[in-house]
């Protein structure tokens, strides 16, 4: 059985549900047959995705919906072999290179000269390009950066690129600057509401409306967040009450309850504590900007007016350098030791002053 | 002094100890092995040793079990093994480990001498002439594992022509590289040696990791190899070593300038249980002293005694040139500059304890620090909290940690250093009032991302809608659903299990 969030997923650029005119401006770019190569962005769950896709099913047909996977092999230089799961239909092939950790350089030289150096079969009929698309390319090295922008010139005759990213801020200028970028916003929350009661009117399900506000205010503009607990909400209970208990990832309550661990007791031993903490946020996959921004939040609730810029402050900071840096526990950790410091002098101060 | 092959032969020799320097220079060994190795395992006829240009190492290397310093329990581990050998010939591997100087090598010459073996070296050929290897008529190329396994067998096969001896120990201290890479031929040379009717094998390695890599247990076991460790030389052995030294310098060149000032124990101290550079060191100092102070004749028995008393005194006992000159860098291993950083002590210079310094100065931390600094960085940032009283002096450390981190995220290495030095001083700085009590350092869990592993993958295939990467799939589609009655199938099941195990209290 699949998902709402797929059974529903819009698959041509009419069905759109938002941003609309941005959708009729790209049917309008690949109805010429030809494009630049793309960069989308924007925040996780505003469709940049399910617009990569309409567009391809713009160009090459149906065709691109048959999908395969594969594993590619590659070789570093010190004959470490590597193994990457590819995702490819015959016209396009999308790769997430940066599971290939520090080797990622290799992987984005070596497929995109793959791919580009054989020409479509039947090039008449198809378009006389292939499309790679890839994904995640706001967590590359600045190295693969680097060697994408020499590759996406050499190649640009028998291949287009479409990236595709959260963030540009970690893009490097010299690819954004040879790419179109096209910003997907996350959608509002009322263009969130009308998808919700539009699938459950396709469902037959009815909706109380109170319900679909507050299931898109929980989901803050991720639309594949909202529409995944809308399902969940179906499967707990049915028919729907306007009070229902909203389902929330556990990862995000873990951040809330670790914020509240830190409140608690500003000593050595808690920071070790935290750090436990942290360790199994990080190696259960949950980003460090997700870390971050509900650690940061959770913790301003606690916080008095006066050291509130303060700790914001800290946090940007911190999380700058962590963009900046490699080993992502340092300065998570720094964030926290330093908010601790903070806390505690506040509370000093006021009870000296009482 | 291995293989002496000669092109032009159908043949291919194979005389070891039958190196002479008049053979043509397309050998197989370097012209320095050679010479080298006549002089440590020559046979009686050859002398060398007298030559008074060879060093000390060569000159006074013991020849006999009772000249040895290392402990007589080692010895005799290594005795018995050869004795077991004798008795049954399934036991014909040794392996000897231990720190370089700690007299691996001497103990197994020497108790070869005793059991009467013949000691034959492998060397792995240097300056092989790979033009010749490739356009020679009548002979082609041989891998590097050819070659040793046809050293192996020849070595066991055919006795030295010049030697008295019956049998012979092969002795294996110098790997050849295909063996680091892949020790699956290693292993399978060794198995077939194993079953045939040949000499023993000693290996003498001085690293432990690599002896490990090279030889895991299962081929131990399966081999019937005998592992022997040794201990870098203690203080008195050594001493023991260089009085003897200098004894029999004394006696074998009476008119030698032997100087009365020599600070055996600083000796030591600067060789940290490596007996090889002690005594290269002591060489050192007679020389250097040589001449320059007029020294008169002792007679031995005097300097024993003069040693003891400064042995008596300690290691303070300080000959400040002596010492200067022959300090080896040293060696301070990880969890000892883990313990300075962690546990800096500090010393006031005024009396108002405004100001001081550190006992061990930041800069030769920074200098002595033998490992990576990234994962020395990972090291303090792992062991650090637990070390501070205070959390306000943490969160000052954590942002020189941070910094540092960033400088070593440097693309071009040269901050590296930067780096450490930003995290030692950092935290020695930092850290005002350091906990007292000693906890035991631990090294940083991996706490590799799951998605950057092939559960990636696993999850690619569960859920197999292509337009959701794996971390959406953790982040929202699971976490959401799993709760719910919702119906997933096995493998997407098990995905949750494994996702949820140990997480998520």
């Amino acid at each position: 059985m699949s998902l709402w969030v797929d059974k529903y997923r819009p698959n041509s650029f009419s069905k759109i549900d938002y941003h609309k005119e941005q959708g009729q401006r790209l049917k309008n770019l690949v109805q010429h047959g030809d494009f630049p190569h793309l960069l989308f962005y924007g925040p996780s769950g505003a469709g940049k995705k399910t617009r990569i896709m309409i567009l391809l099913r713009e160009l090459y047909g149906s065709g691109v919906e048959k999908l395969r996977m594969e594993h590619m092999n590659f070789q570093t230089p010190s004959n470490k072999k590597i193994e990457i799961m590819t995702v490819a239909s015959n016209y396009h092939i999308e790769i997430n290179a940066s599971d290939a950790g520090i080797y990622d350089r290799i992987v984005v030289m070596e497929l995109i000269k793959n791919a580009a150096q054989t020409h479509q079969l039947d090039a008449n009929e198809q378009r006389e390009f292939k499309v790679i698309l890839l994904t995640e390319v706001d967590k590359l090295t600045k190295d693969a950066q680097q060697a994408l922008r020499r590759t996406m010139e050499k190649y640009i005759a028998t291949c287009r690129l479409i990236l595709c990213a959260n963030s540009i801020s970690q893009v490097i200028p010299a690819i954004r600057s040879r790419c179109l970028s096209i910003r997907v916003p996350s959608p509002s929350n009322v263009e969130i509401v009308s998808v919700l009661l539009n699938i459950c009117k396709k469902e037959g399900l009815t909706i109380p409306m109170e319900l679909a506000t507050r299931i898109a205010e929980k989901s803050e503009g991720n639309l594949r967040r909202a529409i995944l607990t809308c399902e969940a909400c179906k499967v707990n209970q049915y028919p729907f009450d306007k009070n229902q208990k909203i389902v929330e990832p556990d990862w995000q309550n873990y951040i809330c309850e670790t914020a509240n661990v830190i409140l608690k007791e500003q000593t050595p031993q808690n920071l070790l504590n935290v750090r436990s903490r942290l360790y199994e946020l990080l190696c259960h996959g949950i980003p460090t900007e997700l870390i971050f921004k509900y650690l940061l939040k959770q913790l301003l609730t606690k916080c008095d007016m006066a050291v509130k810029r303060e700790v914001i402050q800290v946090a940007s900071d911190f999380e700058h350098s962590l963009h900046r840096g490699s080993k992502v526990i340092f300065h998570l950790e720094a964030f926290v030791a330093k908010f601790m410091a903070i806390y505690l002098q506040y509370m000093e101060d006021t009870v000296r002053a009482v | 002094m291995f293989l002496v092959t000669n092109r032009k032969r159908w043949v291919t020799p194979s005389f070891d100890s039958f190196v002479n320097d008049d053979l043509p220079p397309a050998k197989k060994t370097t012209g320095k092995k050679v010479s080298l190795h006549t002089a440590q395992s020559a046979a009686p006829g050859i002398s060398v040793r007298e030559n008074s240009s060879s060093t000390w190492l060569d000159k006074y290397q013991p020849k006999t079990i009772d000249e040895l310093v290392i402990h007589p329990k080692k010895v005799k581990e290594i005795e018995d093994w050869f004795c077991k050998h004798q008795t049954n010939q399934r036991k014909k591997y040794l392996i000897l480990v231990g720190p370089c100087g700690c007299g691996k090598t001497v103990s197994l010459r020497a108790v070869a001498r005793k059991f009467d073996l013949d000691v034959t070296e492998w060397v792995t050929p240097l300056d092989r002439d790979f033009n010749a290897d490739l356009h020679g008529d009548e002979q082609t190329y041989q891998s590097a594992a050819e070659v040793f396994e046809q050293f192996l067998t020849r070595a066991s096969r055919y006795p030295s022509l010049l030697s008295v001896q019956k049998s012979k120990i092969i002795l294996v201290k110098d790997f050849p590289n295909i063996f680091l890479q892949k020790p699956e031929i290693l292993h399978g040379i060794l198995r077939k040696y194993s079953s045939m009717n040949t000499y023993p094998v000693a290996f003498v390695c001085n690293d432990d990791n690599l002896v490990r890599s090279l030889l895991p247990d299962h081929v131990r076991n399966e081999c019937n190899m005998h592992t022997i460790k040794f201990n870098p030389v203690h203080c008195q052995a050594v001493l023991k070593a260089l009085e003897r030294v200098l004894n029999l310098e004394q006696k074998s060149n009476p008119n030698a300038n032997i100087p009365e000032n020599i600070d055996l124990e600083a000796v030591y101290q600067s060789s940290a249980g490596d007996l090889r550079s002690a005594i290269l060191k002591l060489y050192f100092n007679v020389r250097a002293v040589d001449g320059v102070v007029g020294v008169e004749s002792k007679v031995s028995q005097g300097r024993t005694v003069r040693t003891k008393q400064k042995g008596k005194r300690g290691a303070k006992s300080k000959n400040g040139d002596t010492k200067e000159a022959t300090d080896k860098d040293s060696n301070i291993d990880l969890f000892h500059l883990l313990g300075r950083v962690l546990y800096s002590n500090r010393q006031c210079t005024k009396d108002s304890g405004q100001e001081y310094r550190f006992v061990h100065n930041p800069n030769e931390l920074v200098d002595t620090c033998s490992c990576q600094p990234s994962s020395f960085i990972s090291f303090l940032q792992e062991n650090y909290a637990s070390r501070f009283s205070c959390i306000k002096s943490i969160s000052k450390a954590a942002e020189k940690l941070s910094f540092a981190d960033v400088l070593l995220s440097n693309i071009n290495k040269e901050t590296d250093t930067t780096a450490l030095s930003v995290a030692i001083r950092g935290l020695m700085v930092a850290n005002d009032k350091p906990v007292k009590s000693f906890k035991p350092f631990v090294k940083a869990p991996s706490s590799e991302d799951v998605l950057k592993t092939s559960f990636a993958d696993e999850i690619r295939v569960a859920f197999p809608n292509f337009l959701h990467s794996p971390r959406d799939i953790v982040l929202y589609t699971l976490p959401l659903l799993k709760n719910s009655s919702f119906q997933f199938n096995d493998s997407q099941t098990e995905i949750v299990n494994k996702l949820s195990r140990s997480f998520w209290k």
